[in-house]
């Protein structure tokens, strides 16, 4: 009975429907994605994250420079610092904070406020908003997290990157932004005040309990990333202790895939059926 | 027959032990329809169920017959204007109305996006930051968003609070303007002068119930003729009551210490009567003070009515 209703309305509606006819949803996605991105962006590049973020990225450069200084050109030397320091500040710091301002930064902000109704009253599906969101989160953080691998390397090694560590860590990190962008969206979907939990999962879980218990290995996406880092690596450069912890290279690329996946659809559906009341 | 834009069937929605809307049943057609009651009173609880924001705990409501918890197909028609101040203060109303056409797949974006800006009048401002709005700019910038794909039923939460005189007359304007093309817009307020400028029909929420519903001159007529409290105090309250007590409107008298409380059923004969009365006993009348005369007594009055 409902829907020979709701046909009648939506008959009703289409012959007083105006000029502004609703076009097809897939000639206009690119503007909804335009204007999903235009909404995160307002959100996210703002003055205290972004300065956060490039402080925390210029860290491995100060210590690149420091390297150099009192460099003697041995690439075992090279290898091992680029390593301790891409692990240490990058894996550990850079990539997860990076990737929780980026990732959960707009969706938080907007939950606290209420904005997040204007996205949501839309005819724009909660999937693609995830979609979108997760990528420019990806992005973002890759970004951020390349410029700081790769300024250290240039200026640690004066630009050559003859061990590989470098592009291993590259692509390590750029696989680990997409699995901490969609951990750390999920989260500010379902978990109020996610950017503090978020801050804990980091300091907390990963920092403390996930590094020194190899059974939780794999509920940590910081020992993941180190997995898949790992695969990337030169044969002669695996086995390093900083990846003791760290699951196995297939193990850590299914996990990665496994985990990223269901927080994307576990996010848009919350997304679907959330409730949007001002700082809910 | 016209189409019931909105549809509430014994809906009730609580959070935990509180009940914020409890069994209302009502239907929304074309025009303007507004939600009359004081704070707290579950107002903006219906609104968010009508905009498919919040699932209702019992009961079902209907948008153009659809279920809108859920269905994103429903902002095709549905349009919501929230109370809260907040938006996305670094765009500007341009750039902020054009996210909101694009998100709800319109075709021509920038004509719909100006007819929407020039409709509440802000295309002097439209390239400015929101942040820098007053609230009543911003309210425009809100609408402006809400009214970009021509919804066939808006949903305003206190639209007027906040706004000057002159903000409030163009807004009313513009809603009416509204209704006149068709559309079907329900607002909330807790000001009934607000609610009887403009609403053909009112719904009254009292404590999550519906207390009242109808034509606003009917409702008028019920809030007016109620018997009213009216606290007195005189040089002789004991004689003053004596003169009172025989007259047809005053149906009850009860005298304290310093205070002569009256409860009439018309509160104009009493004012007629009083200066009269207090002469003849050459009493002095110190204060004269309506006692029920706020909003929450009204409402409070429908209810148990």
């Amino acid at each position: 009975m409902n829907n020979i209703v709701a046909r009648v309305a939506d008959a009703a509606l289409a012959r007083s429907a105006p000029s502004t006819i609703l076009a097809s949803a897939q000639g206009r996605v690119a503007a909804r994605v335009r204007a999903i991105v235009k909404l995160s962006m307002a959100r996210t590049v703002r003055t205290v994250p972004l300065s956060i973020g490039l402080l925390i990225a210029a860290l491995p450069l100060v210590f690149a420079a420091l390297f150099q200084s009192s460099s003697t050109g041995d690439p075992a030397a090279l290898s091992s610092f680029l390593m301790t320091r891409y692990e240490s500040l990058v894996i550990t710091l850079l990539l997860p904070l990076a990737a929780l301002l980026t990732a959960a930064g707009a969706t938080s902000a907007e939950r606290e406020d209420g904005t997040l109704l204007y996205l949501l009253t839309t005819t724009t599906s909660r999937p693609l908003i995830i979609a979108v969101r997760w990528i420019l989160a990806t992005v973002l953080t890759s970004v951020l997290v390349l410029a700081s691998v790769i300024g250290t390397a240039l200026i640690a090694g004066n630009g050559s990157d003859s061990t590989g560590v470098m592009r291993a860590f590259a692509m390590g990190s750029v696989a680990g932004a997409a699995v901490y962008s969609a951990l750390f969206l999920a989260m500010a979907v379902w978990v109020r005040r996610s950017l503090l939990v978020g801050l804990l999962y980091v300091l907390v879980w990963e920092g403390t309990i996930a590094g020194n218990f190899p059974a939780v290995r794999f509920l940590s996406a910081r020992q993941v990333t180190l997995g898949m880092t790992e695969s990337f690596l030169p044969e002669a450069e695996r086995g390093a202790a900083l990846f003791s912890s760290a699951p196995g290279a297939t193990a850590s690329m299914i996990w990665a895939a496994a985990v990223t996946v269901l927080a994307l659809v576990l996010a848009a559906w919350r997304l679907t059926r959330m409730p949007v009341q001002r700082g809910r | 027959m016209s189409v019931v834009a909105l549809e509430f069937a014994n809906v009730s929605r609580w959070f935990g032990d509180v009940v914020a809307v409890n069994d209302i049943s009502a239907q929304v057609t074309p025009g303007i329809t507004g939600l009359l009651g004081p704070n707290g009173a579950g107002k903006t609880t219906l609104l968010q169920m009508a905009a498919g924001l919040l699932p209702p705990s019992g009961g079902t409501v209907r948008v153009f017959g659809r279920d809108p918890f859920g269905d994103v197909a429903t902002y095709q028609y549905v349009a919501l204007v929230p109370e809260a101040e907040a938006v996305p203060g670094m765009l500007t109303v341009r750039e902020f109305v054009t996210a909101r056409a694009a998100l709800l797949g319109i075709a021509n974006i920038s004509d719909a996006v100006d007819q929407a800006i020039a409709r509440v009048q802000l295309q002097d401002v439209q390239h400015r930051a929101l942040s820098g709005f007053s609230k009543g700019m911003r309210q425009r910038a809100k609408l402006a968003a809400a009214l970009v794909h021509e919804p066939q039923l808006v949903l305003l939460d206190e639209p007027f609070n906040g706004l000057d005189p002159r903000q409030r007359g163009q807004m009313m304007t513009l809603l009416e303007s509204q209704a006149e093309s068709g559309t079907a817009i329900v607002f909330s307020s807790h000001i009934l002068e607000e609610v009887e400028g403009i609403a053909s029909r009112v719904l009254v929420m009292v404590s999550g119930r519906l207390a009242a519903s109808g034509d606003h001159r009917e409702l008028r007529r019920l809030m007016t003729d109620r018997p009213h409290t009216i606290h007195l105090r005189s040089s002789n309250n004991r004689a003053l009551a004596s003169l009172l007590a025989t007259h047809p409107s005053v149906i009850g008298l009860s005298l304290d210490d310093a205070l002569l409380t009256v409860r009439v059923t018309d509160q104009a004969a009493l004012s007629r009567v009083l200066p009269v009365a207090a002469q003849r006993g050459a009493i002095s009348l110190f204060e004269v003070r309506p006692a029920d005369e706020s909003l929450e007594h009204v409402f409070s009055y429908l209810v148990q009515r």
